[in-house]
């Protein structure tokens, strides 16, 4: 394991622990978007539904988020997906009592049914010893999407990187490999959540494939 | 990142510790201050969702008795115990539900209590705030089983012997030195003539007096009726007096 890897993993841990659910080496879902890790913290309330029900299609349902009924065609050209695949997972969705389907006008129009994003904070986290810069800008690109942006470093700053990322509202956490501790060093701002389309699939993605995961304990 | 807030009741049964925490989880929404409220009964005689009108479909003791008894059969299939902790938490208006129960089954529960322990730490923190009602707090206290909590209010009624079990429950504090990091004690159905008495016998205690409710009729009559203490409207004095205390001990400073 490299040493970026393994800040990577022991940073995972970390947040973890505090109760995040984590991913690490996560894409954005339609997108290109790397990130080195993204931690939300759910919602009990919305995330016991998800059990029952079936995580939310979110890729097909964030296009209904704005508001009333939406044309199926509309839905399509949105997604950007295949015809049939739209109209199976909505047709899922509507089983699952995420969506409601009407024909109106002789064509199928969708409507999102009790919807509500299952986290209550999303926090990223990037390991500033690689591709910093360019770190940097998709933090910047992605503000509205999360909380909390941090950056992650296992030596100390000099003033003008400090400077950078305090100039995009970013935290500094330093890692100290010998005895496992993340030192928050400068907090991050917090954010208001402005694209909630995004924040949705982001805060969905990573709740599904942490239960996922959680079905594997034994007891 | 967000931390968890925990404000505990605990007092000998039938000094008002259920009732102060249903005002406190009233005053509590009413200010809107906490997004997301756990509330916990871990009080073995649970009778909090009367109080907040909560129907309670499981508890935890049922889950754990349920659970342990499929390990026990030929295969470990069955629903995993996270999920069926998961299950047993209820939805209220603005607030989750939790009641403790107890197991009824004999034999070893180390391995499902290991795994209520871990849920239950990771589950808290999916809130803003947890408000735990206990029962006179020894049995949970000498199993060292409390969760760190940053209050701890222990209720006395106007008899001597809630003060000695507020003296018990601050001695177990110490020897078991417990996370409480503020204690305090508060007064239930007392007369106003009676502060002096009470505040003598709290500094008997070693506690600090967060406050101190008068009786209250109509909260008695809600609770012989079985109504819940959520409906009370915002003119009755006791919730009055607990905004007032709420102020103290949650000021506008630290809300979220």
């Amino acid at each position: 394991m490299g040493q970026e890897e393994l800040i990577l993993a022991a940073a995972a841990a970390y947040f973890s622990g505090k109760g995040y659910y984590v991913n690490t080496n996560f894409t954005v879902p339609g997108t290109q978007i790397a990130l080195d890790l993204v931690a939300v913290l759910p919602k009990m309330r919305e995330l016991k539904p998800r059990l029952k029900m079936g995580f939310a299609p979110t890729g097909i349902l964030v296009h209904l988020l704005d508001g009333d009924w939406i044309p199926f065609e509309r839905i399509v050209d949105k997604t950007g997906f295949d015809t049939n695949f739209v109209g199976e997972a909505l047709t899922e969705a509507a089983q699952n009592d995420w969506v409601e389907i009407d024909i109106h006008k002789e064509a199928a129009r969708c409507r999102i049914k009790n919807y509500k994003i299952p986290a209550r904070e999303c926090v990223l986290a990037f390991l500033g010893t690689q591709n910093f810069t360019e770190k940097l800008d998709t933090a910047r690109a992605l503000e509205g999407c999360y909380h909390k942006a941090f950056f992650i470093f296992p030596y100390s700053l000099d003033d003008r990187t400090t400077d950078q990322i305090a100039l995009m509202g970013g935290g500094i956490i330093k890692y100290h490999q010998t005895h496992g501790v993340f030192q928050e060093l400068m907090p991050a701002q917090t954010f208001d959540i402005e694209s909630i389309k995004r924040y949705a699939l982001i805060v969905e993605k990573v709740l599904y494939d942490n239960v996922w995961v959680m079905t594997e304990e034994i007891i | 990142m967000s931390d968890t807030r925990f404000i505990s009741f605990s007092g000998k049964g039938g000094s008002g510790k259920t009732t102060t925490m249903s005002l406190f989880l009233s005053a509590i929404l009413r200010r809107n201050i906490f997004k997301e409220i756990l509330v916990i009964d871990a009080d073995p005689d649970a009778n909090l969702s009367e109080t907040l009108n909560i129907h309670v479909e499981t508890t935890l003791g049922e889950v754990l008795d349920k659970r342990k008894k499929e390990l026990e059969g030929p295969a470990a299939a069955g629903t995993k115990l996270r999920f069926l902790i998961w299950d047993s938490i209820g939805h209220g208006n603005g607030f989750d539900f939790l009641v403790m129960g107890h197991t009824t089954g004999t034999g070893c529960y180390c391995s499902v209590n290991s795994v209520l322990n871990e849920v239950l730490v990771e589950t808290v923190t999916m809130y803003d705030l947890v408000l735990i009602d206990f029962d006179a707090g020894i049995e949970h206290f000498s199993r060292r089983s409390g969760n760190p909590s940053d209050t701890l209010i222990i209720t006395c009624d106007p008899s001597r012997l809630s003060f000695d079990t507020a003296k018990r429950i601050k001695r177990l504090i110490e020897e078991l030195a417990l996370p409480y990091e503020r204690q305090f004690l508060m007064g239930c159905r007392f007369d106003q003539n009676q502060k002096a008495l009470f505040n003598g016998l709290a500094e008997e205690v070693g506690l600090e007096v967060l406050g101190m409710i008068a009786y209250d009729a109509e909260i008695a009559t809600k609770n012989l009726l079985g109504e819940d203490l959520l409906s009370l409207t915002p003119d009755n004095p006791s919730i009055k007096t607990v905004q007032g205390i709420l102020k103290q001990l949650v000021p506008d400073s630290e809300t979220i």
